[in-house]
């Protein structure tokens, strides 16, 4: 089966145009199967759906990462917070870019040409959110249920 | 002989990996997540070195690990609230680490403005080839 890499997502913009479209990526490589008890209303709801693949693809390879793997000591990634992070992920309509810290965690990131950004570290037991919006910081801990209605306020959707 | 303090315009230079990828293309520059650790940010001051030598030896050191190098100075971490330390090591007279002032892990506000406010002095997976041993 042909598999489809998303681009990196010029996320501010995604709620302005058909992705697709913009960035010319060959639609008969979205992967509609992987999706099937699921029925798709546009093409962005696809187009987020291939990044949402991308991003646990990038989550399965993080449990793949062996101790010392910054080779600055860190730990190996359980499982427990892989599981952790795909569940938020899985929730989320806008699809962040997704990092590894050094520290334990899975950083998720949305950032506008603006400079307003949105950050979310997910902990084993807790999530902290930095969001930096025309300049002004905030920084707190949130409850994974939580995460999309942020992400969307950031976006300005309801 | 390297001193213990690291002065201001000190430049700290900080490998960062090729796998897992670090680079956010859309924004050119690294990720924060690039400047969270647990033990500290590990960097190479610059000694009053050349910067290419600098380059030179970090690519030498993680020849199969590299996939780009930042630079932040030293007085930009303090202002940010981070602390620049010399930590040297048997095999690297260079090496410090960043830490925060009240844990040795940076804050998430201190990472983000060491991200962006970094200087790519090598782009991402343009490693330096034949490298002399």
């Amino acid at each position: 089966m042909a598999i489809y890499h998303p681009p990196n997502q010029k996320s501010d913009r995604i709620p302005k145009i058909n992705p697709i479209k913009q960035k010319g990526i060959n639609e008969n490589l979205i992967p509609i199967a992987i999706f099937p008890e699921q029925k798709f209303t546009n093409k962005e709801d696809l187009f987020n759906k291939g990044i949402l693949l991308n991003n646990f693809n990038k989550l399965d390879n993080f449990l793949l990462l062996e101790s010392n793997w910054n080779l600055n000591g860190a730990e190996k990634f359980s499982k427990n917070l892989i599981d952790l992070t795909k569940t938020v992920i899985n929730s989320i309509s806008i699809q962040p870019e997704i990092f590894p810290t050094g520290r334990n965690s899975i950083q998720l990131e949305w950032e506008k040409d603006n400079g307003d950004y949105l950050e979310f570290e997910v902990f084993q037991n807790e999530i902290i959110c930095l969001e930096i919006i025309e300049k002004v910081e905030k920084s707190f801990a949130v409850k994974a249920e939580n995460v999309n209605s942020i992400v969307r306020n950031f976006y300005g959707k309801q | 002989m390297v001193n213990n303090e690291v002065s201001n315009n000190e430049w700290l230079y900080r490998m960062v990996l090729n796998k897992p990828n670090y680079w956010k293309e859309n924004e050119n520059r690294v990720s924060s997540a690039a400047f969270k650790d647990s033990k500290g940010v590990s960097v190479d001051r610059d000694g009053e070195r050349p910067e290419s030598k600098i380059i030179e030896e970090l690519n030498h050191r993680f020849i199969e690990k590299i996939g780009g190098i930042v630079k932040i100075q030293a007085g930009f971490c303090r202002k940010s609230g981070a602390i620049p330390l010399s930590k040297p090591e048997v095999d690297n007279v260079y090496h410090c680490i960043i830490i925060g002032k009240e844990s040795v892990e940076l804050t998430n506000s201190i990472a983000r403005q060491l991200s962006k406010n970094a200087i790519t002095v090598m782009p991402f997976n343009q490693q330096i080839s034949n490298i002399s041993s």
